[in-house]
């Protein structure tokens, strides 16, 4: 099989992708047709349909147990070390247990990776996956045999996943989601990149057949789906987050601060008192370090382009994570600038969407946090162009210097109805930002002093109004508003205004938004001649 | 009754008999916690005596402040939407469209049984918006519960 792992695959610089079987025809299965009625049956298919997985699966898999016994042995000793203890004693009783051991660490390590690699190679010689026409199908097992077959109009999704040390062999894995819920993702790999993409353009195509009740047509062009992954091959996303950006708000984090200052403190104390720090005091850094290192890790390459089925996402270092947004499930969206960022005139993006706030396995804090987060950092530009990709119009006919007033804009204000200046005993910095306005297509409500925000939410997508006067407020004559949104990340809340003007921005909201629930809403059609995709 | 907040609604307040339930539960609280501060100036040192007298004053100021609070809740019914108000020394005044409601609920322990009061509360998706009107009659609370149940299904919207 080596002779045809380095074939590449062509990929033409526009239209559709070329059928499987002039791309590697031996290598992968036959385009199939689907069957409406796919029986279950194993035997139905044939034993040359089987096909195994990428030769280096073993190695690769051995290496992920070595990796799991290196964070085990690192862990343990963690454990094992006292704090009491200066580091340079611990270090030198390690030493002297390690030599004394050394052999049969050395020889234990050997019969591990030579047993390791027999069970895995052997492993690997039972996996095997299978195109026909009845489905997907997949076994794999030497004393246990395991079979699995997913039909073609169950299939929901397919994704392309690759870890870091498999990315960097040129491998990766399909995860395919099929309807049943309890067994899972079936994943399959490893595979070759270009394989991937190729087998996931034909797992979609066949898949969309058979849902439809069709078989697939033969020949080079009748591609049944519109595959999003075809269409940035060549095209340009309308947003990029540089290495540049990423390091510096790294570095300006709240999180990276305080540890610097932790760090920075360390040092003074061992400098003055002559002792080194305790060791209990370094692992207090280890959240810290892992915290800025998976923000790193899900933002890096933050990119965004625009398809027809929407705003397409593509993240990630170790594990490249793409997704879809249709605009039209974006109910609010919060345009902050932190303090720092000022001198870049650097801006982020988060938004709330229905299904923004559900938890995916295997996706960490981190990711789920970062899902919403859609401009990490982005000029002022950039992070306008976002916002008018998913509304279409602002419903200010002056542009330009309604978002300068929304943006940096303090004071009384053209377009905003503003705090009055006897809030100040209440809210001395943010009543000079505090305001709203409510244009024709979004309640926008600026506030932050230092911390700028801007939030915006669609008039047709809250799902209440609240105001507030507390006992203070009511002796200024002040009242608070704010728009309940569902769950996310983004609240709307205008603070310590003129109770007139909380009072108005109720009733003119209210009308607002039934006026805009009441309109169709976008569809994503229209929506993709608007932004020029379709 | 009126809110600071909507000074042109006029807003239906909830039952008085509600003020005695809340009495009662007061004092449901209230005596066990006269028992322990009995026991406690018997039995222990007079600084944790002290203590839970803080705590049961404490107590006291918050069951004042509830219960002098509830005759500041109410709602409306407007054409298109419910409105609750409640509070005094922070007032508080909720919008809830009748199309945004997932889930009208009326509930009734024992005691508020007995006094012929329900609670009724409203489910949107968002939490910020969960309207609930505490104490009102039964018969008011089955009437409200079919009318927004109703209405709920009519004006349903997408989210």
């Amino acid at each position: 099989m080596s002779d045809r792992i380095d074939q590449s695959l062509p990929v033409p610089e526009q239209g559709p992708v070329p059928p499987l079987q002039n791309v590697d025809s031996d290598r992968l299965p036959d385009p199939v047709q689907p069957v409406a009625s796919a029986s279950a049956d194993e035997s139905a298919v044939p034993e040359e349909s089987w096909t195994r997985f990428h030769k280096a699966t073993p190695w690769l898999s051995v290496w992920q147990v070595w990796a799991a016994i290196g964070a085990f042995i690192v862990s343990g000793l963690l454990n094992v070390v006292d704090t009491e203890e200066d580091v340079s004693t611990i270090l030198a009783n390690l030493m002297s247990f390690l030599r004394e051991i050394l052999l049969y660490i050395l020889a234990g390590i050997i019969i591990l990776t030579v047993l390791g690699t027999l069970a895995a190679t052997l492993s690997w010689r039972k996996k095997e996956y299978a195109f026909v026409p009845s489905g997907i199908h997949f076994r794999q097992g030497v004393f246990t045999k395991k079979h699995r077959h997913v039909r073609w109009d169950r299939i929901q999704s397919v994704q392309i996943r690759q870890g870091i040390i498999a990315r960097l062999f040129g491998l990766g894995s399909l995860d395919i989601d099929s309807a049943a819920g309890s067994s899972g993702m079936l994943s399959l790999g490893l595979l070759k990149t270009n394989e991937l993409s190729a087998l996931r353009g034909q797992i979609l195509a066949t898949a969309e057949a058979a849902r439809k009740g069709e078989t697939l047509p033969d020949g080079a062009t009748q591609r049944q789906v519109f595959d999003v992954d075809d269409v940035y091959e060549g095209q340009r996303p309308f947003y990029t987050l540089g290495m540049k950006r990423l390091v510096v708000t790294t570095v300006m984090s709240s999180s990276f601060i305080t540890f610097v200052l932790f760090v920075a403190a360390a040092v003074v104390t061992t400098i003055a008192t002559g002792e080194f720090i305790s060791f209990a005091f370094l692992l207090a850094l280890v959240p810290a370090v892992t915290g800025l290192w998976s923000h790193i890790n899900t933002s890096y390459g933050h990119t965004m382009f625009l398809t027809k089925d929407g705003i397409r996402v593509r993240r990630g270092l170790t594990k490249t994570t793409t997704q879809t947004l249709l605009p039209g499930k974006i109910h609010a969206l919060d345009i902050v600038q932190p303090f720092l960022w000022r001198p870049m005139g650097w801006w982020k993006v988060t938004v709330t969407m229905t299904g923004g706030m559900d938890m995916t396995e295997g996706e960490g804090v981190e990711g789920f946090l970062a899902r919403d987060v859609l401009v990490p950092a982005g000029s002022q530009g950039e992070a306008l162009t976002f916002l008018w990709t998913v509304l279409p119009d602002i419903g200010v006919d002056e542009f330009e210097s309604f978002f300068d007033d929304a943006l940096s804009g303090t004071g009384a204000s053209r377009h905003f109805v503003t705090a009055p200046s006897h809030a100040k005993l209440l809210d001395p910095f943010g009543h000079k930002r505090n305001g709203y306005c409510l244009t024709r297509t979004a309640a926008v409500a600026r506030s932050g002093y230092f911390r700028r925000h801007v939030r915006v939410v669609l008039h047709a997508h809250w799902q209440g109004l609240n105001s507030r006067q507390g006992f203070l407020q009511r002796r200024k004559d002040l009242a608070t508003g704010s728009i309940a949104l569902i769950p996310g990340l983004v609240t709307w809340k205008v603070k310590n205004m003129n109770r007139d003007d909380i009072v108005a921005l109720r009733e003119r909201e209210l009308a607002l938004g039934a006026e805009a629930r009441a309109v169709q809403a976008e569809s994503i059609d229209e929506w993709a001649r608007r932004v020029g995709v379709a | 009754m009126r809110s600071p907040l909507a000074p042109d609604v006029e807003f239906t307040p909830i039952s008085p008999a509600y003020r005695t339930v809340q009495l009662i539960r007061a004092l449901a609280v209230a005596i066990p916690f006269i028992v322990a501060l009995v026991l406690a100036i018997i039995f222990l040192p007079w600084w944790l005596t002290i203590l839970v007298a803080l705590a049961f004053v404490i107590y006291l100021g918050c069951a004042a402040v509830y219960y002098l609070a509830s005759r500041y809740w109410g709602y409306a019914e407007a054409e298109e939407e419910l409105m609750t108000t409640r509070g005094r020394l922070v007032s508080r005044l909720l919008v809830v469209p009748y199309g945004r409601m997932q889930e009208v609920n009326v509930s009734s322990g024992p005691l508020m049984r007995k006094f012929g009061l329900a609670t009724i509360s409203m489910e949107t998706a968002s939490t910020d918006a969960d309207a609930k009107i505490p104490g009102i009659t039964q018969a008011e609370a089955d009437r409200l519960r079919v009318k927004l149940t109703e209405l709920g299904q009519a004006r349903m919207e997408g989210l």
